[in-house]
């Protein structure tokens, strides 16, 4: 008993200590901790999703510690307007002067948040604040809207692949919301490209195009890969979040190839060969460097900004990770950093322009082929729909 | 100069609120069978947990053939070669007869169990002491006796000599309780000694060498079973004088009030039928008692009756109202008081308190309730009333919470329950089950005074005595048939075991007069 | 000298009978199973970032203080759904369906207040009452499998969590008029669908906290005063008794599956009418095959809670209030996913101290009552005469 009165005394007193200490200490608390300057508040997946949060959050880090900012990232407690800018008032709270929203489900909060606190800087990425009824659009000047070209990486991928010599192509969409669509047209348009470089017949390239209707990783999605890589398809691309990890799974039993979206997708399987991707951490980099270093916050303030391969904000991976000098292209047959450079140079110039939208007859936003096929003037490349 | 193998002296325990032993002494010779006497609460299992180290007590000594020992814990106990078999048996279940013998002591070699050296000690033992038991039996799948016959092996096993049986009949039919007689009788020829835990003193007067009493945690006496009778020691342990034969009036016999015809009823445990084919009658004022060996379908055919199981044949006829499809709730209402069979099991919520426990069978009635609200204030009064009249004693009167009264004082809420509420007919089964005999004997009163005011009453019972000392007329029942109706007047103790173990049969299989 | 001794045995007394009462032992035994929990959570911070550790946990244990609103909003689902499991244990059926009643009480609220056009006064009561069928509905199914065909509830009520859950995401994936494709998420609800706020800043904290502590309320006086409540404890005490006494066990498990149902269903029509700080915005429901965790969440509000409405409300309030704390404490430099891992641990040793809470009681009683009768025993004594 003594010895039990005794330790719950102690925890007693621990706990006491912890309670009243506060009063005392809560100004010293504020005090000593400077607070975090850059501030990332993930939306409803987590940091690692190996999307938009990830790869935003990346660039963020890779900023603030080669500048020696102190940064951090906020999970909101709710993944509802309310919660993100409750997240929002947590991080400027807690001393943030730039905050990171990465993804379009920012936007209402974003709106909400730039005018409650004008003094602090907002990155929102893939989006455009407007209030939730969509009447009112307005990007204050202390927001910066990034929007990213994705019919310019979709381009490079279908370009890549079909003249890397493949023939029959895929592509698997989540819902056709536009980022979806604009990577789908593009991919198109890049394999009708490359098919005109190699002076290929018409109708020589085919590729199935299919929009799965969500962004999970479902068995239904799992199997209608498997049937495209049945029906002939070489690889596919997989461009709907989680949809990629059902097509992955299907390539690796096929033995076929996919191509990654968003991010760099070649850690997650051997069966990427390529990803088009979105310069999240270039593009936060790009941004957080006109704040701090270079003082042209004023060329990204109050509006829009697309980022596509003039600014170096979208295309297919160059580097891998922990490599300095790795061949980023080393999955390609013949594909080559020297081909990809010579191409992108052209996006870059805008000497090529793809298209980013098409007018289309279905509410939910899915082409027909003929839609595609006129839409976007293909004339190697035939389309199925399914 | 006495030869004591085991002396406690002057031991006292106390537990909040109440002295459990109050400077007890105990003395236990080598080669003796010496029993411990005391009601339900005498302190009888705690000085027995004392000895085994289960509990410190607050003053006194336990000397070993002369010296002085400090046993802190069951495993000096049993170094010093005192073993118990527990009222509640502790085995495992899922284990196997010899698993649950070495458990503790398993026999290994760097670790790895030596089952077949345990296996040939443990054959031997048993068949030195005609202890049979198969040792590759899983528990669960033994008879109690059975499982007893492990513990007692067990004790063995770690070469015990002092051997402690904390009421080792309680669970035993009349044939297993003789077994285990002789069985302790050889351990004494032995030269083991023998503590008996008990309250029934047939079993004392048949097998025991000395015997200690206590009484409301006291010691009482000790006395040398040769020189007392029956009488004397159950004045000792109740502290007044008991009458053993229960004393009714004759009676003039009324209308049939139960009525069952050709009921039978499935088992749950094997395929053929538990109750076949079985019919009978209860009238108003008698006792019928349904006697048998524990297992010969008595169980099911009270669950039939009371509508805990349904019956796949027959009809049951209650005050000449077919109940046979009722379900419980009409039987109770229609006049069915049940006192079960397993009390902690069926008879009581054991986590409600007394007066929750006391409407059991009435809650619902509107004397108890309004839309469905309970009128606490009812239920404590009718609470208070039937605490006062049949005696109930708890800590803290209506509130207590049942799991912690004595066996005794809950089987009399139940009888208090059963009997205050509204009946034509009641079912008792097993009525004194684990209970002392003061208890004993105001349940036989209770049952005779029913029969005196002209109710019904079906007992079921084990116990031969009280078959043939509250019963007016007797159905045997074996193998799941009635094989005999008798007079309780006319028959004997001998007549009833041949009609119970299935040698002897009055009334033929009607099945068999079909076919 | 002589006094003090007097009282100190006095005050012993007392204590004792204070000990005594059965409120008392589960009251410390929570108390003692939180403290524990606390012990280690405050392990791990202290592992993950030792500098920051003390006024990160203060921050934690005090943060909640300064977000009242927060706490009983977000303390407000996962108070019903701890009613639903424990409401259920209270009989002895494990109700680990909470998340399936709960997701399906969100649906049939959303479908309500995306699909019927009625007056703004009564349109989110509606909504209130839809979710609770809806929840009702997900309970009466593991209860008529339970009672008429002796199915597990823990199975059919885990397998009707996934039911549940695919069957309201393809419902609202199918229905334009609920469902955004292009935000994958549900749209905004009518703020005539949206429970009116309780209007503290910065806060959706609403009325439905109200409701939620009502029905705990209610349920406290139908487990403790109502002969249903006596016939529902007597089953979950000891279900051969019951059936001794002639209750019917069939009505009463399905009436219980049913209502602890209407309560995760209520818990989810809370969670997803609640108001939006933003004007126009509202909550939304992302149809992306995850199972609620604000149902299993329940499960841990209830085991810490006892299973007793009243220490329901409690529980839920204190682990809603340790998150709002916790959120709070990541501004000491900790990683939100830390600051989970150190909640989960908190609450969910809680909670199983608190499944030891007997074993914690004896253990008490005994130390307690070998100290008292080594020094007292003259006192003991005269107290058994």
């Amino acid at each position: 008993m003594k010895r039990f009165s005794s330790m719950l005394l102690v925890l007693v007193l621990l706990c006491f200590s912890v309670i009243t200490g506060c009063g005392s200490s809560t100004s010293q608390g504020d005090a000593t901790s400077k607070g975090f300057e850059i501030a990332l508040i993930t939306d409803k997946g987590n940091i690692d999703d190996k999307s938009f949060n990830q790869g935003s959050w990346e660039g963020v880090v890779a900023f603030a510690e080669a500048n020696k900012i102190s940064h951090k990232y906020y999970k909101p407690e709710e993944a509802s307007d309310a919660g993100y800018l409750a997240a929002i008032d947590l991080a400027v709270t807690g001393g943030a002067k730039v905050i990171v929203t990465p993804g379009f489900l920012f936007e209402v909060p974003i709106y909400e948040a730039q005018s409650k606190y004008p003094v602090v800087k907002f990155i929102l990425l893939d989006g455009t604040p407007h209030t939730a009824d969509y009447k009112t659009f307005k990007t204050n000047d202390n927001v910066a809207s990034i929007l990213y070209s994705e019919e310019e990486p979709g381009y490079l991928a279908g370009y890549a692949a079909v003249l890397d010599g493949m023939k029959k192509l895929g592509f698997m969409g989540g819902m056709a919301v536009p980022a979806v669509q604009a990577f789908g047209y593009g991919y198109l348009q890049g394999a009708e490209a490359a098919a005109e470089k190699l002076s290929l017949p018409a109708g020589a390239i085919s590729v199935t195009y299919h929009y799965t209707g969500d962004f999970a990783e479902t068995d239904t999605n799992k199997a209608t890969a498997k049937t495209m890589y049945q029906e002939g398809a070489e690889v596919i691309f997989a461009c709907g979040g989680s949809v990629g990890k059902s097509v992955m799974s299907a390539a690796a039993e096929a033995g076929k190839k996919v191509i990654g979206v968003d991010v760099d997708q070649r850690y997650d399987s051997e069966t990427v060969i390529t990803s088009a991707t979105k310069g999240l951490g270039a593009s936060v980099i790009q941004v957080l460097e006109s704040i701090y270093k270079t003082d042209k916050w004023s060329t990204y303030a109050g509006k829009s900004t697309y980022f596509n391969a003039s600014n170096n904000g979208v295309g297919l991976p160059t580097t891998i990770i922990g490599k300095q000098d790795g061949n980023a292209f080393d999955r390609f047959k013949s594909f080559s950093k020297k081909d990809y450079d010579a191409i992108y140079a052209s996006l870059a110039d805008s000497s090529i322009d793809p298209v980013r939208t098409l007018k289309v007859e279905d509410t939910n936003g899915y082409a027909t082929a003929k839609e595609l096929v006129t839409g976007l003037k293909l004339s190697k490349v035939t389309v199925q729909v399914r | 100069m006495e030869n004591y193998i085991i002396e406690m002296l002057n031991i006292t325990k106390e537990f909040p609120g109440i002295i459990a032993n109050d400077n007890i002494t105990l003395r236990l010779k080598k080669g003796e069978i010496h029993a411990l006497l005391g009601e339900n609460g005498a302190g009888k299992s705690t000085l027995m947990s004392v000895l085994f180290g289960l509990y410190q007590p607050e003053k006194g000594e336990i000397k070993k053939n002369g010296k002085v020992v400090k046993i802190n814990n069951p495993n000096d106990a049993n170094d010093l070669g005192i073993g118990m078999v527990h009222q509640h048996f502790k085995l495992i279940d899922i284990f196997t007869v010899l698993e649950n013998i070495i458990l503790g002591v398993e026999p290994n070699k760097l670790g790895f169990l030596q089952k077949k050296q345990a296996r040939e000690k443990v054959l031997k033992l048993s068949k030195q002491y005609g202890l049979e038991v198969n040792p590759d039996a899983l528990i669960e799948k033994i008879s109690v006796g059975m499982q007893q016959r492990v513990e007692i092996l067990k004790m063995l096993y770690r070469d015990n000599d002092i051997l402690i049986f904390d009421e080792p009949t309680a669970v035993l039919t009349p044939q297993e309780i003789d077994e285990l007689m002789e069985i302790m009788r050889e351990f004494a020829r032995e030269g083991k000694s023998i503590l008996f835990i008990t309250h029934k003193l047939n079993e004392i007067m048949a097998v025991a060498d000395r015997c200690t009493v206590l009484r409301k945690g006291k010691y009482i006496g000790n006395v040398a079973i040769k020189d007392t009778t029956k009488e004397e020691l159950s004045r000792m342990m109740v502290g007044r004088d008991v009458n053993f034969k229960v004393h009714k009036k004759t009676k003039e016999l009324g209308d049939v009030v139960l009525s069952a015809h050709n009921i039978t009823v499935s088992s749950k445990i094997h395929k053929n039928n538990a109750v076949k084919n079985v019919s009978f009658n209860v009238r108003a004022g008698e006792i019928v008692c349904l006697a048998g060996i524990d297992g010969n379908g008595q169980t099911e055919l009270v669950s039939a009756l009371t509508g805990l199981e349904k019956i796949s044949s027959g009809s049951i006829t209650l005050g000449g109202k077919n109940i046979t499809k009722a379900n419980i709730r009409t039987r109770s209402m229609s006049g069915i008081s049940h006192i079960p069979e397993d009390r902690h099991k069926y008879g009581l919520v054991l986590d409600y308190s007394l007066e929750k426990n006391l409407v059991l069978q009435r809650y619902w009635q509107p004397e108890f309730q309004t839309f469905g609200f309970i009128k606490t204030k009812a239920v404590r009064s009718y609470a208070d009333r039937l605490i006062k009249q049949y005696d109930v004693r708890s800590g803290q009167g209506p509130i207590t919470p049942v799991r912690s009264m004595s066996g005794g004082n809950q089987q009399k809420a139940i009888l208090a329950r059963e009997i205050d509420k509204e009946h034509e007919l009641i079912i008792a089964v097993q009525p004194t089950r684990g209970l002392d005999v003061g208890a004993i004997e105001y349940i036989h009163k209770q049952l005779v005074a029913r029969r005196d005011a002209g109710k019904a009453v079906l007992l079921v019972s084990l116990e031969l005595e009280e078959v043939m000392n509250l019963s007016d007329r007797i159905l045997v029942m074996y193998e799941g048939e009635i094989v005999g109706e008798l007079d309780a007047k006319a028959t004997t103790v001998q007549e009833l075991g041949l009609y119970m173990s299935g040698a002897k049969r009055s009334i033929t299989k009607e099945n068999e007069n079909a076919g | 000298m002589q006094d003090k001794t007097v009282s100190s045995s006095k005050a012993f007394d007392n204590l004792k009978k204070v000990g005594k009462s059965k409120g008392f032992s589960a009251f410390t035994a929570a108390l003692l199973a939180i403290l524990l929990g606390l012990i280690f959570g405050y392990l791990i911070m202290r592992i993950a970032s030792p500098a920051n550790s003390f006024l990160g946990f203060q921050m934690l244990l005090i943060g909640g203080f300064k977000r009242i609103g927060d706490v009983f909003y977000f303390a407000t689902p996962i108070l019903m759904t701890g009613l639903a499991v424990g409401f259920a244990f209270k009989m002895g059926l494990f109700n680990i369906g909470a998340s399936g009643q709960y997701t399906m009480g969100m649906f049939f609220a959303l479908y309500v207040g995306f699909m019927w056009k009625l007056p703004d006064s009564i349109h989110w009561i509606v909504c209130i009452l839809a979710g609770m069928v809806g929840g009702m509905l997900w309970g009466l199914i593991p209860g008529i499998f339970k009672a008429f065909l002796n199915v597990n509830e823990v199975i059919t009520s885990i397998m009707f969590n996934y039911i549940g859950m695919y069957l309201v995401d393809m419902l609202i994936q199918g229905n334009a008029a609920m469902y955004i494709s292009s935000k994958t998420r549900t749209a905004y609800l009518p703020a005539s669908a949206q429970l009116p706020t309780l209007g503290i800043p910065h806060s959706s904290v609403n009325i439905s906290i109200i409701l939620a502590i009502t029905l705990a309320l209610i349920l406290f006086i139908v487990l403790n005063k109502t002969t249903f409540g006596y016939e529902l404890k007597a089953t979950g005490f000891n279900k051969f008794a019951s059936a001794y006494a002639g209750m019917n066990d069939k009505r009463n498990i399905i009436l219980t599956l049913v209502i602890a149902g209407a309560m995760a269903g209520l818990g989810g029509a809370f969670a997803i009418l609640a108001p939006s700080t933003i004007a126009g915005s509202s909550m939304t429901y992302e149809p992306v095959s995850v199972i609620a965790a604000n149902g299993f969440n329940g499960i841990a509000v209830a085991l810490l809670g006892n299973s007793n409405p009243i220490g329901i409300i409690f529980s839920a309030v204190f682990i809603s209030h340790i998150q709002r704390g916790g959120t709070l404490a990541s501004l000491y430099g900790y990683k939100p996913e830390i600051i989970d891992v150190v909640i989960a641990v908190i609450i969910y040793f809680s909670a199983f101290a608190m499944l030891m809470n007997s074993t914690v009681a004896n253990l008490i009683k005994k130390r307690y009552s070998k100290k008292q009768s080594a020094k007292l025993p003259s006192a003991d004594s005269k107290e058994g005469a």
